[in-house]
């Protein structure tokens, strides 16, 4: 995470004095408007391949943020896996399942079920939660300090009913 | 019906047959007969045949799947095998949770299939119930081990010195001065007094282990209760000469257990008298919140390292300091004002720096 960028906690705003009548809730739809017309537009304007890379960073900035911001660090894993679980579910994101962890190598599987970036969304035949890649990524390398490969194996889009995340250690 | 139909229909029954029968299937290949009439029925075939190729490559891990095998690859590019992955998936979350269980992380709750969670999350409650069992007990035994040490040492040490004195007199009483007398008699009487304190103590800690205190909360003045225990302390703070000021206000309202908040006060200030050097200070104060009042003892005397604060109020951990007249301590005091703090709905703390005094506060709800 060399790259600095202009984004603070703190930008996210009051929101409960913002929106006393509306709260801190809005619809899976609209979240999904906007994730997936700035997607086109990234498309169109950089191509499949850096729209990927771009979403990827952004989630990991992303996941970053969350992880300094809303989880306590100083857990150990198992019990920082289970606030992490919780927290997913707790903002509807989405179910985060452990599948494997080996802590020795920091090797990870996970599921994530009822995701908010693709659940629901037409067959592609290719994944399309580069965004949760990154984010999940972010919140690995927080934790521990360590760089990660955070690769979506399994999607709802290429016919999956869950998402699967293969989260490896970087080779240093 | 053509012959070529025929054909066909007898290919896609065999087919159909072979997959109904249960079997090992075994992947086809289509072969396009030629010039069929009815072209629906040559489809039907190559969707038949597709069929049966994706149910033969996702054999091999269903079958694995059901023999407990979780780590097999699915086929790719299969949507027959999709719930199956899904099943995998779940199972192998389920293995996780188990080994976690296993490692003692009693936290994990179980969601798979609705008598299976129930009877795994029941398992959770009860080794959740039983560690806490093995909890009580070890707790039990640390509180065992506190009473064993104190009677063989510190109610034994009193003991000897009146047993030794006393034996003391009877046999120099003929030759002894009367004021060697006196110095006999008022060892005997510190003894005594020490010994009696204790074994104050010791039974209400033994009622509070065995749940025998009830906490009878009644409307009363907190500057009076603070006040009658600064008077009788005094009597006991007169031979080092050590002053002990209240500095709080003339009255505050509260509802608490006297009996209680008397055995907490009159504990800390014993023990500040008892570490306070001659001619020293203590002195009360007391502050307050919406909720709480926090009382705080303060005194001039030794005070305590980091580490040794660290030691108070633990049965498992015994920590006992001489006072500055060698007056002798169990901790035990401590101990029982933790549990009665506790007991009364509030919270106990010390700040102490070696050499300069300590302050012990505790707080309790209005």
């Amino acid at each position: 995470m060399g790259q600095t960028y202009n984004f603070a906690w703190d930008q996210l705003g009051d929101i409960e004095e913002g929106r006393p009548n509306l709260g801190n809730r809005t619809s899976v739809a609209v979240y999904r408007l906007m994730q997936y017309t700035m997607r086109a537009v990234l498309e169109a304007e950089y191509g499949d391949a850096r729209t990927r890379e771009l979403l990827v960073m952004a989630g990991r900035l992303a996941g970053s943020e969350f992880c300094k911001n809303v989880l306590d660090v100083s857990l150990p894993l198992n019990k920082f896996i289970a606030q992490l679980h919780k927290a997913l579910i707790d903002l509807e994101v989405g179910v985060m399942r452990v599948e494997k962890s080996d802590p020795e190598n920091l090797d990870f599987v996970v599921t994530v079920s009822e995701d908010l970036d693709c659940s629901g969304l037409p067959l592609k035949g290719v994944t399309v939660c580069d965004y949760d890649e990154g984010f999940i990524e972010g919140i690995f390398s927080v934790y521990t300090g360590q760089s990660f490969d955070v690769k979506e194996v399994d999607c709802w889009t290429t016919g999956e009913r869950t998402c699967r995340f293969t989260i490896k250690k970087k080779a240093s | 019906m053509t012959e070529n139909e025929r054909e066909i229909v007898r290919r896609i029954t065999d087919v159909l047959e072979k997959m109904a029968s249960g079997r090992k299937p075994s992947r086809i290949e289509y072969t396009e007969t030629d010039a069929p009439d009815d072209s629906t029925l040559m489809e039907l075939e190559a969707k038949v045949v597709e069929l049966n190729n994706l149910y033969a490559e996702s054999y091999r891990f269903i079958l694995d799947l059901a023999r407990g095998k979780l780590n097999g690859d699915p086929p790719p590019h299969n949507n027959f095998v999709t719930p199956f992955k899904q099943l995998q998936s779940e199972l192998r979350h389920l293995t996780w949770q188990i080994e976690q269980i296993a490692a003692g992380d009693l936290d994990q709750m179980v969601y798979f299939s609705g008598d299976f969670s129930r009877a795994i999350n029941q398992m959770i409650d009860d080794l959740r119930e039983r560690e806490e069992l093995r909890q009580q007990l070890a707790d039990s035994n640390h509180a065992k081990d506190k009473l064993f040490s104190i009677i063989a040492h510190d109610l034994r040490n009193p003991f000897n010195a009146i047993v030794g004195f006393s034996e003391m007199m009877v046999q120099m009483v003929n030759m002894a001065s009367p004021a060697d007398l006196k110095q006999f008699a008022e060892m005997i009487h510190t003894s005594a007094k020490q010994t009696y304190n204790l074994l104050l103590n010791l039974l209400e800690w033994s009622r509070v282990q065995t749940g025998r205190i009830d906490v009878k909360p009644m409307e009363g003045d907190l500057a009076l209760l603070i006040r009658t225990n600064v008077n009788i302390s005094s009597i006991t703070a007169e031979p080092k000469q050590i002053q002990i000021y209240y500095d709080g206000g003339d009255s505050y309202p509260v509802t608490t257990d006297a009996a209680i908040f008397n055995t907490i006060l009159r504990n800390l200030i014993s023990n500040a008298i008892k570490y306070t050097p001659e001619r020293g200070e203590i002195r009360i104060s007391v502050d307050t919140n919406n909720r709480f009042y926090y009382i705080s003892v303060h005194d001039t005397g030794m005070g305590m390292s980091e580490e040794d604060v660290q030691k108070l109020f633990r049965l498992d951990v015994i920590h006992t300091t001489n006072g500055t007249n060698q007056e002798k301590g169990t901790g035990l005091g401590l101990i029982l004002c933790k549990e009665f703090v506790t007991m009364l709905g509030g919270d106990i703390y010390v700040e102490s720096e070696k050499g300069k005094g300590s302050t012990f506060t505790f707080s309790i709800p209005k």
